[in-house]
């Protein structure tokens, strides 16, 4: 009876600790950093500036330096943009425009971010190239922050046809504020590669397709991919991704085959239809030193488990002992396997402890 | 000048001014990325765990790699796995070293592999993303909220979730819950997982200021605030910190925030206020700052 009353009041004390978070967040909405300092932090060189609204100007809250210079090449372009335009460099101006709001974003008001960055702008561009990034910035930040309105009362999708359908959503809503132009401009791309990510994942997980019917699928897709945006899909050009992806694809396979055997031959063609012999080669020597370090770990732990067991040891010989084994078996790393069994006792004490709480 | 020397002058100069379009990201070492806890490289099987991130750091000259290890399992178990993975990326990229960066658990299991399981001389740098590296109290209500009769029959209930839906292979949830609690990570984790000095070690926190932006994230962002201050969700700003502590990202000023998700991306790549695939960009350009 006891126990049956004792479940109920864990409950309540967790609503009435979600109702104090909720005075917390009522009373204190800015949510500083406790001062709290753990044991082990380290020493920081680099913390969060303290921004004001007002000095958000002065003092950028980014790290990092500026991602790209963006310049005019051709003298006949009208402008900075329009020379842009004609290169196809929307990628550099996103990678600007992230940038500029990561940097002055910690501000008031759309009002004081847009004063910052025409004060950097105007600082590091001529005034006409200034103008001309502003002019394309001030309407991309309005539907970005649109978008966020829009975005907090959207669920997540949660099917490939909702994910697509999501993907569209959003490319008519950029469109609705900046055009259809500098949305395919500035986004076309990255929305392009997002969908295609999409429909690959979705062909590679297919559990219920074979591996043939995956690589066929996946030529189709990048076959479209390359129709519709006049350039190669945008799969990885890493050898080793590639291999990992090829087993995801051959994976049901595998799993069907008679035999280990057979199964490591399978995965060896595959890795070498992927990488060179001497790749191959080195890969196989990686394996075989980890088969060896979990075999030697494996004698340790049954030798260990003896002595732990034989009751004519008293415990500080038990201790002697185990300290040789480790240094037998691991020698410079004896170390690391105390530090390991330490965690781990700790950890399987905690669990059995928590195992017998009423 | 003889045709040689001629010949010789032209090279020069042409290293001299070869327009490098990717000389700013492209680092010494290649990138590794871990993933956090409760997913793998696949989120439930059909989602990038990083999104467009790796795409992006691809186009602009990053060799870089993704790692996948069980989405519920003890650090221990995640570390070994991990490890194998790295050894193997090694192999198949012929790299001395690799730089990792973390997010969430996948910057305590990887600290564990550099540490204690014979990494420490693959590894270049260690960057942090919004790790528990002080552990979470969400974490210590959560497991010491499950009555001790019930401990093993919910661990058995979201193991056979992460086997079934997330393809994980023996998952241990209960030791992934456990190895994340404060005393574990401060008293036991933290003493045993000593930073090695050759090592760069950073870190950047996510703050969400007044709300979560991932619907996932609301609740514990609200009871986080409560237990431990600024927070992303699931993880505070102070325990964040590890090594050289570069910041917090807390997105633009009309964003409720960066949470725990956002700072990789998820779920579909769009978060207010902040460009996750930037972020990770400047991450390598910094690191090649660095010769790293």
């Amino acid at each position: 009876m006891m126990g049956a009353l004792h479940y109920p009041s864990r409950w309540i004390w967790g609503m009435l600790l979600i109702l104090f978070a909720g005075l917390v967040l009522y009373l204190y909405p800015q949510a500083n950093v406790s001062e709290e300092k753990g044991l082990f932090t380290q020493k920081t060189l680099a913390h969060e500036p303290a921004v004001e609204p007002e000095k958000a100007k002065a003092l950028p809250v980014s790290s990092f330096a500026a991602p790209v210079f963006l310049k005019k090449e051709n003298a006949e372009s009208r402008d900075l943009v329009s020379d842009l335009m004609a290169r196809e460099k929307g990628e550099d101006v996103r990678a600007l425009f992230a940038w500029l709001t990561q940097t002055f974003g910690q501000v008031a008001d759309l009002v004081g971010h847009l004063d910052a960055v025409r004060g950097w702008l105007m600082e590091n561009y001529d005034a006409e190239s200034a103008e001309a990034i502003l002019a394309v910035y001030e309407p991309y930040i309005r539907s970005e922050m649109e978008l966020a309105e829009y975005l907090a009362v959207q669920s997540l999708p949660r099917t490939r046809e909702a994910r697509l359908a999501f993907w569209e959503d959003i490319r008519n809503f950029r469109i609705a504020y900046m055009g259809e132009v500098h949305t395919e401009w500035l986004f076309g791309r990255e929305m392009a590669e997002s969908r295609y990510r999409t429909e690959r994942v979705d062909i590679v997980s297919d559990p219920g397709m074979t591996s043939s019917e995956k690589l066929q699928a996946l030529e189709k897709l990048d076959a479209a991919y390359a129709a519709e945006r006049e350039e190669g899909p945008p799969v990885s050009q890493n050898a080793y991704q590639q291999y990992r992806e090829l087993l995801e694809v051959h994976k049901r396979d595998l799993a069907h085959m008679a035999s280990d055997g057979e199964r490591q031959e399978r995965i060896r063609t595959l890795r070498l239809e992927t990488f060179p012999e001497d790749v191959v080669a080195r890969m196989e020597a990686a394996e075989y030193h980890i088969r060896t370090e979990e075999e030697r770990e494996k004698a340790y732990r049954n030798e260990r488990n003896s002595l732990a067991e034989d009751s004519r040891l008293d415990a500080e010989e038990k201790n002697r002992q185990v300290e040789q084994l480790q240094a037998r078996y691991f020698g410079e790393d004896a170390e690391s396997i105390r530090r390991r069994e330490r965690i781990a006792a700790a950890l399987q004490e905690r669990m059995d402890a928590a195992g017998q709480r009423k | 000048m003889d045709r040689k020397s001629l010949l010789l002058t032209a090279v020069f100069w042409f290293c001299v001014f070869m327009p490098g379009a990717h000389a700013k990201y492209d680092t010494r070492y290649p990138l590794v990325l871990a993933h956090g806890m409760g997913a793998s490289a696949k989120i439930a099987g059909v989602m990038d765990y990083w999104g467009t991130i790796p795409a992006a750091l691809e186009r602009v000259g990053v060799e870089v790699y993704i790692t996948s290890v069980n989405g519920m399992d003890s650090t221990e178990a995640k570390a070994i796995d991990f490890k194998n993975q790295v050894l193997e990326i090694l192999a198949a990229s012929g790299a001395d070293k690799v730089n990792i960066i973390g997010h969430s658990h996948g910057t305590l299991y990887s600290r564990y592999a550099i540490s204690n399981l014979g990494l420490r001389d693959k590894v270049a740098s260690h960057t942090s993303i919004a790790g528990p590296h002080q552990g979470s109290r969400l974490a210590d209500m959560i497991m010491n909220g499950v009555p001790g009769e019930l401990h093993g029959l919910v661990g058995g209930a979201i193991n056979m979730v992460y086997a079934l839906i997330m393809g994980d292979e023996n998952p241990d949830s209960l030791a992934n819950g456990w190895d994340v609690t404060t005393d574990i990570v401060r008293n036991h984790f933290n003493p045993n997982t000593p930073n090695v000095d050759e090592i760069y070690y950073q870190s950047w926190a996510a703050k969400a200021k007044w709300g979560a932006p991932s619907v996932l994230m609301q609740v514990p962002w609200l009871i986080m605030l409560g237990l431990e201050g600024a927070n992303d969700g699931l993880v505070s700003v102070e325990s964040a910190k590890w090594g050289n502590f570069r910041g917090i990202q807390q997105a633009a000023w009309y964003s409720p925030g960066c949470d725990h998700l956002n700072i990789v991306g998820m779920f579909l790549g769009i978060t207010p206020g902040f460009n996750a695939p930037q972020f990770y960009k400047d991450i390598a350009a910094d690191l090649k700052t660095r010769g790293l």
